[in-house]
């Protein structure tokens, strides 16, 4: 049973090789399918990681959730298309997902630190999709200067979602760790790098710039704004909360 | 007493925060007209900045705390204090200068807001006194500076150096990152007062390998935290592309967050007693910066660039300062800069505009000036040398007898680099006298007025800042390194100086012909500081590299 458990949960929370299959399968759906079915496949997945037993320190899951997490960074740096953006952060937070558990943190940690951000980021997708109907960076740019709600909380949710690495390292901290774990840690700072590297070469391409004239645009409602702004101000006062614990 | 200045504190810390939610907020409302909440705001923050210091000065405290053993652990010594004053007047200047500057542009509002928050980082970098919280702040400062900068992000250039700042700026979170993790490991605190009180009582010496302590390798990471934020070379090419941004945000970078680095290193000040290659390397690193910055900014075109590039080599100085124990002297240094900077880049624009219209430019070289005629110059050439000579050495002298200031090495590099600055002032400024003996006589008046003006000040802030004068002494005397490497270096860079100004003169006076070689190795070097060293055209080579790679791998594995 246990695993059974296990490899369910390493196709719905994909790492590295498996995430291909994965994602070639998602992929092949419309685009508001994909991001119904990341978000079902991410919610249950942390709730069966929690199921898993004896991954705690278990050097080998760390490894490969960091090669899969550095890995899908690097790809992330030259993805000019908004779905697949949306698809590869999704293996990303999954490794991070094994990363954490393999640490020893709870599903907690996940739910409250990685979950909002991300399902905000996926909303804001949502509302490109149904607005514009492609999500490619090509045609969709300048989104800056025409729709300033929707950047603001689509500039947010890509930030805190790619400080999650630090958050990570932040509880690193707490272990007080010694050889290997150094390792981890130096990873997680270059994949920080890579990550922020990656999120501002996509706000460069769909919210900075000109914006394309053939398009109509109409920007988020106030009502959606003020749900996005809570759930993401959830996650800022979780995230201090977060790291109070960490002080002493 | 102590419960007036941590009300004070809470209030001054969160007024910017309150000012940027609220300017959004109306804007929704009154749209434009809701930057007046940001300007009144500014005025407030002076106004609470100004209370807490006169308040903090009268009641003889000197280090206070709010909300301990939290977090939000804020730590309040006289540093904080005056770094408080000086960035809410610098902010209300800024605030002022863009109500019209920036009226018709598009972002208004977003700028006053992203003003207001980044205001509201600095005092919490400045305040925070739990490691946590300052790393927090530390690496928000290079976000929020990024999302100024691109504020005209219709133009691509703008967003491509906007992220140079950006990802430098992370580059210097990164050790800052690591020194953070070493604390908590080592010290079991995050609590900045805790962990430079068990170091400097030498509580617990943690050793790592080969006698290198777990103290020092803190220390050098948070030096070379504080020299990439501080744009020291090779991390300075993220500061003149910032020109891209608005006039009144270089303004307030390089009045306040470039300076960011120096507040770290005085803050960590203690820690430093124990760690030697920190300074070392931060005496190296702003060598370095100072020399190239300069060159650098020689060889500009473009006004605002060659300010740019002198706040670089200003920035060497700082860290020169730092490197060389003088930490007081380093924040005076900021806090001055800063205004001046700040004054020049705002007055940039107006410069611009009249030079644009005038056709007065001077072709007069100083080799001209003095050599061509000597006969006629005799005189002028007597009293040129005496400022080259006479002066320095008079005033080493006085200040040797009072100040005992050749007691370290700071003290000699203090004296080199005012007696350069000194003789490259005059020759720049000759030109634009009528009367040279009088021109002269003032300015040797002047400079000397300014070098004693500038120790006094180290004096003063040495007595604000360190009430530890033993700490004062042990981080001059880390701060010496072998004499032999001291005075090679000096060497180095008194020849250079006077290689160039001969150079100079042979170029410009009338035999020239000798001189051919000079001028191959003269050009030679010009090609390569008008490229900037070719380190912008470095990094850009391999980030598109890795962008090429990253998109072959996507276009192989598709998925």
């Amino acid at each position: 049973m246990e695993i059974l458990i296990s490899v369910l949960t390493l196709f719905i929370l994909p790492l590295f090789p498996i995430s291909i299959l994965v994602n070639k399968f998602i992929f092949k759906l419309e685009a508001k399918k994909q991001i119904i079915l990341v978000f079902l496949f991410f919610a249950s997945g942390i709730f069966l990681l929690e199921k898993i037993p004896h991954i705690k320190d278990n050097h080998l899951v760390v490894l490969v959730s960091l090669l899969s997490a550095a890995f899908y960074t690097f790809r992330l740096l030259s993805v000019e298309s908004v779905s697949r953006y949306l698809l590869f952060l999704y293996v990303i937070l999954s490794s991070f997902a094994w990363l954490c558990k393999s640490i020893g943190l709870g599903m907690t940690i996940y739910l409250f630190l990685f979950m909002p951000a991300f399902i905000v980021f996926m909303a804001m997708v949502w509302f490109l999709v149904n607005r514009f109907g492609v999500v490619h960076d090509k045609i969709i740019s300048g989104l800056g200067s025409v729709m300033p709600k929707f950047s603001l909380l689509f500039v947010s949710a890509l930030f805190l979602i790619q400080n999650i690495p630090v958050m990570i390292i932040m509880e690193l901290f707490k272990k007080q760790v010694a050889g290997t774990w150094y390792i981890v840690i130096i990873v997680l700072a270059v994949i920080w790098i890579f990550v922020n590297w990656a999120g501002v070469r996509l706000i460069e391409q769909i919210i900075f710039l000109k914006p394309v004239r053939r398009f109509r645009y109409k920007d988020i409602s106030f009502v959606q704004v003020v749900l996005a702004s809570m759930v993401l101000v959830f996650e800022i006062v979780y995230t201090i909360y977060f790291l109070g614990r960490n002080a002493v | 007493m102590e419960r007036i200045l941590q009300f004070i504190s809470v209030v001054t810390f969160l007024i910017p925060l309150f000012s940027s939610f609220l300017t959004l907020f109306y804007s929704f409302v009154i749209k434009k007209k809701s930057y007046k909440i940001s300007i009144f705001f500014a005025y407030l923050t002076l106004f609470s900045s100004f209370v807490l210091t006169v308040i903090f000065f009268i009641s003889n405290i000197r280090h206070f705390r709010v909300f301990e053993n939290s977090i939000f652990y804020m730590s309040i010594t006289s540093l904080s204090i005056i770094v408080l004053l000086f960035v809410s007047l610098v902010s209300l200047v800024i605030h002022l200068y863009s109500i019209k500057y920036m009226f018709d542009d598009e972002g208004y509002i977003r700028y006053f807001v992203l003003l207001d928050l980044m205001i509201w980082v600095i005092f919490g970098l400045v305040i925070s006194g739990n490691i946590i919280f300052m790393l927090g702040f530390w690496h928000m400062m290079g976000v929020v500076l990024y999302f100024l900068l691109v504020h005209n992000y219709k133009r691509r250039q703008t967003c491509k150096y906007g992220y140079y700042t950006l990802f430098t700026h992370m580059l210097s979170d990164i050790p800052f990152l690591f020194a953070a993790y070493l604390i908590y490991a080592y010290y079991d605190t995050t609590n900045l007062d805790t962990f430079l009180s068990i170091v400097s009582n030498r509580i617990t010496v943690h050793v790592l390998f080969f006698d290198i302590t777990i103290s020092s390798v803190i220390a050098f990471l948070i030096m070379l935290s504080a020299i990439i934020k501080s744009a020291q070379f090779p991390f300075h090419i993220w500061l003149p592309f910032t020109l891209e941004g608005p006039n009144p945000v270089s303004a307030l970078m390089h009045a306040g967050i470039v300076n960011a680095g120096a507040f770290l290193a005085n803050r960590f000040a203690p820690l430093f007693v124990f760690g030697e290659s920190a300074l070392h390397l931060a005496l190296i690193a702003g060598f370095i910066t100072a020399v190239l910055g300069s060159l650098l900014m020689l060889v500009q075109n473009d006004i605002k660039k060659a300010l740019a590039y002198s706040t670089v080599g200003q920035m060497g100085y700082m860290m020169l300062e730092i490197g060389s124990g003088a930490f007081a002297l380093a924040i005076y240094h900021m806090m001055v800069h800063g205004i001046f900077k700040a004054s020049l880049f705002l007055g940039s624009g107006g410069v611009i505009g009249e030079a644009r219209e005038s056709n007065n430019i001077s072709n007069k070289s100083i080799f001209d000036f003095y050599f061509k005629d000597p006969k006629e110059h005799l005189p002028s050439k007597i009293s040129f040398f005496m400022i080259v000579l006479v002066a320095p050495a008079t005033l080493a002298y006085s200040i040797f007898y009072i100040f005992n200031a050749f007691n370290y090495q700071s003290g000699t590099l203090f004296f080199f680099f005012a007696w350069a600055s000194g003789v490259q002032a005059v020759y720049a400024l000759y030109h634009n006298s009528k009367n040279f003996k009088r021109f002269l006589f003032f300015t040797t008046i002047l400079y000397i007025t300014a070098l004693i003006w500038y120790l006094l000040a180290e004096h003063f802030f040495n007595i604000l800042l360190f009430t530890n004068t033993g700490l004062l002494k042990e981080l001059y005397m880390k701060a010496q390194i072998p004499n032999a490497v001291f005075y090679t270096m000096g060497g180095i860079i008194l020849s250079v100086y006077m290689i160039s100004w001969i150079f100079t003169y042979c170029k410009i006076g009338k035999n020239c012909t000798d001189m051919k070689y000079f001028i191959k190795v003269y050009n030679f070097f010009y090609r390569i500081l008008v490229r900037d060293l070719y380190i912008l055209d470095f990094a850009t080579k391999y980030s598109k590299k890795t962008v090429d790679l990253s998109l072959a791998i996507n276009k192989k594995l598709k998925y």
